[in-house]
């Protein structure tokens, strides 16, 4: 189910009614159901998937638990990765590995076949087997408590706001609320609406309308003058963030309906001054994620330079792998990896802990901000281009640099749109920051953009991030 | 990355405390986010939709569709079946063709002046829907029939229209909120998935979610008009803006302003043929710069002298008309008396092109439009040419013809849309309302290949058969009446074979009417 399709709209209303008359020990049972219809309406096939990780994640935890042997701990955490890992990479990778092992086979003359499968990716199961997984190894840490009931955890995993395309969530963090959530007050309320509406204002009106036209433009890019291209990578990067983070908003706001407050996945990220900065402030509990369960134990940045460098590129290449089979994804991953051991190498994330001041710092800051984005744009080719040759047509096109005046004003109508959301959001460090304005402000305003999203909504265009 | 620089590490605690919890979640909580500020904000929102809703049809329908019509064909119909609803004069006679797009041949203004004479008072009309199939009519008439009280329907019908056999389940994007929503839950609700339902439930209780498409076109249009009103402060035309560069009574061209404005224009034979003449008249900003009146067909050309300062629009004004159909929006090339186009040599360049040029290649344009004689063999072979070609166009009419050519094996069972179409024609019949069922030309560069076809000659028999069974229903075949050079693709007539239609169609509808005259 789309959060953006009317069904959704229906299921949202019917489960807030009902949470309200339930008692409160059947509040959990009704939120799983409501996660398993929620996904179900996808697909009901794979809600045995969405178990069957549950089951073994919960499982370990008690396992980890009630042991205090060490070996068996580690055994059992090891069990339960590899049980994770081996679900994702069979409906996730099976096809990419094997298809990429007879290319290079072939490439070195030899002629061998593999076995490849007809099988759908199921929606999500990078999420929540990331999400899942994430408990197995805090439990082992010991930063996170087993869940004591598996029904809470089962709730955990398939909470529906936040089970197809994140927050990726860490038990610690959630599965307390989900056990006690909050009272549902006027705050919150306020604040779920409000980040509801972003969310929707994001997706329907700014990333689904720029869809048709970056979809044409990626299609033909071949034919198409460096301006159009251009302008294709441009909506394309304003598309991505508008459709992903709007659809956090939507989580969020819909969790703090439910009294569960989720944390924050996108936090303006197009007002970075660097990469590293981006990273901060960009699918924050992916990079979390990958933080604490990949580049700490790789070594992070505790064994010297090099081993730094070879840390921040691997930790960034399965980021990119993490995104799709493809290897168009491991590039985007190793562009974006690349970009932080050169920052790392010339000191600038060093030079950006000073404050530059005046108008000339300004000037500098927007000018980092400018280089930042157009990095990010370059590689976003990568991650949107069906394969390589068009990633490489497209960017020797866009070098071309013919009839740049093609690009127009549409990239600069929508940065603006942008913009007026993002930045009293930065400068406030709230993201309902819009709540603060008069009443008879926001009421018309919001009003409007109700009315907007009915005229342009409809199209249940998918989020982006879902094919993750 | 934040995984990457932000070390060590800071684990988050098992239950972490809100204030916490705010942090990471961005957002901050203030005293003034009261119970009250979420009324005051919150709560207007959905009555001033439920008010923009329910008062939908009070104000909706009243404001100017300045597109034009082929533009947008959903748009057009409710707008036509609005006018409809208004009650008609006493001693009027209503007339109604309905159908997809070979309804486009039926040109309403035509017919209704050759039926002047026979029959006073009569007023014709056209509904036309691209892609509308008779399970789609009779729906649309079970719920408007009555509001619009026609004395004969006029269903132009064609092969394609038959050849959907899982049509309970393909209700088309361009017929969907077309069609009344709660007589089409409950025809076809069994069929649908739960998505669909609610989106008829949706736009059964709500009208502005049911035409937010028109509601949406309208926007746009009357925003883009302004503003270029605002930038040109023409005063002629609606915002200063034309419904169609090519094909309407009244369409412009962006002027030149380099003192003279050379420009071509085609007068149709066989519009000349039919009616005499046509007055055409050139004026910008409402200053006339040349007018007459022609009754000779081909091309002419004329020079206007046009002023440097003069950058604005040409207003072009034809007193006659012929709006024919298009097949798809942004597609509408066909022209109508008169076909005017600047002299190329001053389009060349590509920036002065006419508003709304259909977007194709101009040479394709010209293939079908016909620049030059119709009867030039060399037409033909362009037009073949133009149509094995990798072009939109030439997709579509190949698509066309494997549909039809398709049936030459099948055996023919009317059910499906022939029963459909069947259960249309017994509710007309039942309620004394005179229907004409024509049965659209065939262009006879494929007719050949399935119209001696087993299932082609079922086909008609069945039309035949259905107009025998009911009263007041007649069945005419024109499926090779017209040559091929009467097509502007292997299943839509140009203007040169709709013109020639008129005459029949006017007959039929006279001899429909004039039996039920009788009858009664």
């Amino acid at each position: 189910m789309l959060f953006n399709s009317i069904a959704f709209l229906v299921f949202l209303p019917a489960v807030l009614i009902v949470l309200g008359v339930l008692p409160r020990r059947l509040r959990n049972p009704f939120l799983l159901m409501a996660g398993y219809f929620f996904y179900g309406c996808w697909d009901w096939r794979f809600l045995g998937l969405l178990a069957l990780s549950t089951v073994i994640d919960f499982t370990a935890g008690q396992l980890m638990a009630t042991s205090s042997e060490p070996q068996r701990r580690k055994l059992v955490l090891v069990c339960a990765i590899s049980a994770n890992l081996t679900i994702l990479g069979f409906f996730k990778y099976f096809n990419f590995f094997t298809g990429s092992f007879v290319a290079l086979m072939q490439s070195l003359g030899l002629h061998v076949s593999a076995p490849l499968l007809s099988v759908v990716l199921p929606v999500g199961i990078s999420f929540y087997t990331f999400q899942s997984m994430a408990y197995a190894i805090d439990v082992y840490r010991g930063d996170a408590r087993p869940a004591d009931r598996f029904l809470d955890y089962a709730t955990y995993v398939a909470y529906f706001p936040q089970l197809v395309a994140g927050p990726i969530e860490r038990a610690g963090h959630l599965l307390p609320q989900i056990v006690s959530p909050a009272k549902l007050t006027a705050e919150r309320v306020n604040i779920g609406l409000m980040l509801l509406l972003l969310g929707y204002v994001k997706k329907v009106l700014i990333a689904d309308q720029l869809a048709p036209e970056v979809d044409s433009i990626f299609a033909g890019a071949s034919h198409l003058s460096a301006g159009v291209l251009l302008k294709g990578a441009y909506l394309f990067s304003f598309q991505i963030y508008c459709d992903f983070s709007g659809y956090s908003d939507i989580a969020r706001g819909v969790s703090e309906l439910l009294g569960i407050r989720l944390r924050l996945n996108f936090n303006q990220p197009y007002l970075s001054q660097s990469i590293t900065e981006f990273w901060r402030r960009w699918h924050m509990s992916l990079s979390a994620w990958l933080r604490d369960y990949l580049y700490i134990p790789l070594g992070g940045n505790r064994h010297g330079t090099r081993r730094t460098y070879r840390n921040l590129l691997l930790t960034m290449l399965i980021g990119g792998l993490w995104h799709g089979a493809s290897w168009t994804f491991v590039v985007w991953g190793g562009l974006h990896g690349g970009y932080l051991v050169v920052e790392r190498m010339l000191g600038i994330g060093r030079a950006l802990s000073r404050p530059s001041r005046g108008a000339g710092g300004w000037a500098l800051r927007v000018l980092r901000t400018l280089v930042t984005f157009h990095l990010v744009v370059l590689a976003w080719i990568f991650f949107r281009a069906p394969d390589f040759a068009s990633a490489f047509a497209y960017v020797s096109g866009i070098a071309q640099l013919t009839h740049l005046s093609a690009v127009g004003v549409v990239p600069l109508l929508v940065a603006a749109a942008i913009l007026a959301i993002d930045v009293p959001q930065n400068a406030s460090g709230d993201h309902t920051v819009f709540l603060r304005l008069p009443w008879w402000v926001q009421s018309p305003v919001y009003a409007t953009a109700c009315f907007a999203m009915l005229l342009w909504g409809g199209g249940d265009v998918p989020f982006i991030y879902f094919q993750f | 990355m934040q995984a990457v620089v932000k070390e060590p590490v800071v684990r988050q605690q098992a239950v972490g405390d809100l204030a916490a919890r705010r942090d990471t979640a961005g957002v901050s909580g203030t005293a003034s986010r009261t119970a009250s500020l979420l009324w005051r904000v919150w709560l207007p929102i959905p009555i001033l939709l439920l008010l923009l809703d329910t008062t939908f049809g009070f104000y909706f329908w009243k404001i100017l569709k300045v597109s034009r019509r082929a533009a947008d064909y959903g748009y057009q119909f409710q707008l036509d079946v609005q006018r409809l609803r208004q009650p008609k004069a006493a001693g009027a006679v209503r007339v109604v063709a309905v159908g997809s797009s070979v309804t486009g041949s039926f040109d309403a203004y035509q017919v209704e002046g050759l039926l002047a004479a026979s029959t006073p008072g009569v007023q014709v009309h056209r509904l036309l829907l691209p892609g509308i199939k008779p399970s789609d009519t009779r729906i649309f008439l079970a719920a408007e029939g009555e509001a619009l009280a026609a004395d004969a329907i006029v269903l132009v019908v064609n092969l394609v229209d038959f050849l959907n056999p899982s049509f309970e389940r393909d209700l088309k994007e361009q017929v969907r909120y077309v069609l009344p929503p709660w007589h089409t839950l409950r025809d076809r609700g069994a069929h649908m998935p739960f998505s669909g339902k609610l989106d008829l439930v949706l736009a059964g209780v709500s009208d502005l979610y049911r035409y937010r498409k028109l509601v949406r076109s309208a926007l746009r249009d009357h925003v883009k008009l302004a503003i270029r009103w605002g930038r040109t402060r023409a005063p002629h035309g609606a915002y200063g803006i034309y419904p169609d560069a090519y094909a309407a009574q009244q369409f412009g061209l962006p002027v030149n302003g380099n003192g003279a404005m050379d420009l071509e224009y085609y007068v149709a034979p066989e519009w000349i043929q039919q009616r005499g003449r046509v007055g055409l008249r050139f004026s910008v900003a409402g200053k006339l710069l040349a007018q007459g009146v022609e009754n000779t067909p081909g091309w002419k050309t004329i020079r206007l002298p046009v002023s440097a300062s003069d950058h604005a629009i040409l207003d072009v004004h034809a007193d006659g008309i012929w709006v024919p159909r298009a097949s798809d929006a942004g597609e509408d090339v066909r022209p109508l008396s008169v076909r005017l186009r600047q002299v190329p040599a001053n389009v060349a360049g590509g920036g002065t092109r006419p508003w709304r040029y259909p977007p194709v290649d101009e040479r394709e344009v010209d293939a079908f439009l016909r620049f030059g004689d119709p009867g030039d063999p060399r037409f033909a072979a362009r037009w073949n040419e133009v149509l094995q070609s990798d072009s939109p166009f030439a997709k579509r009419f190949r698509r066309y013809r494997q549909v039809k050519v398709a049936v030459r094996d099948q055996p023919f069972h009317p059910a499906g849309e022939y029963a459909e179409l069947e259960r249309l024609v017994r509710d007309l019949s039942a309620r004394g309302v005179a229907v004409v069922i024509v049965n659209s030309p065939e262009s006879p560069w494929i007719l050949n290949e399935y119209g001696p076809s087993p299932y082609y000659r079922a086909y008609l028999a069945f039309l035949a058969e259905l107009a025998a069974q009911y009263r007041d229903v007649t069945f005419h075949d024109l499926s090779d009446v017209l040559p091929a050079v009467d097509f502007n693709d292997w299943h839509h007539v140009n203007y040169v074979g709709a013109a020639k239609l008129g005459p029949r169609y006017a007959q039929f509808i006279d001899e429909a009417l004039t039996a039920r005259r009788r009858r009664m």
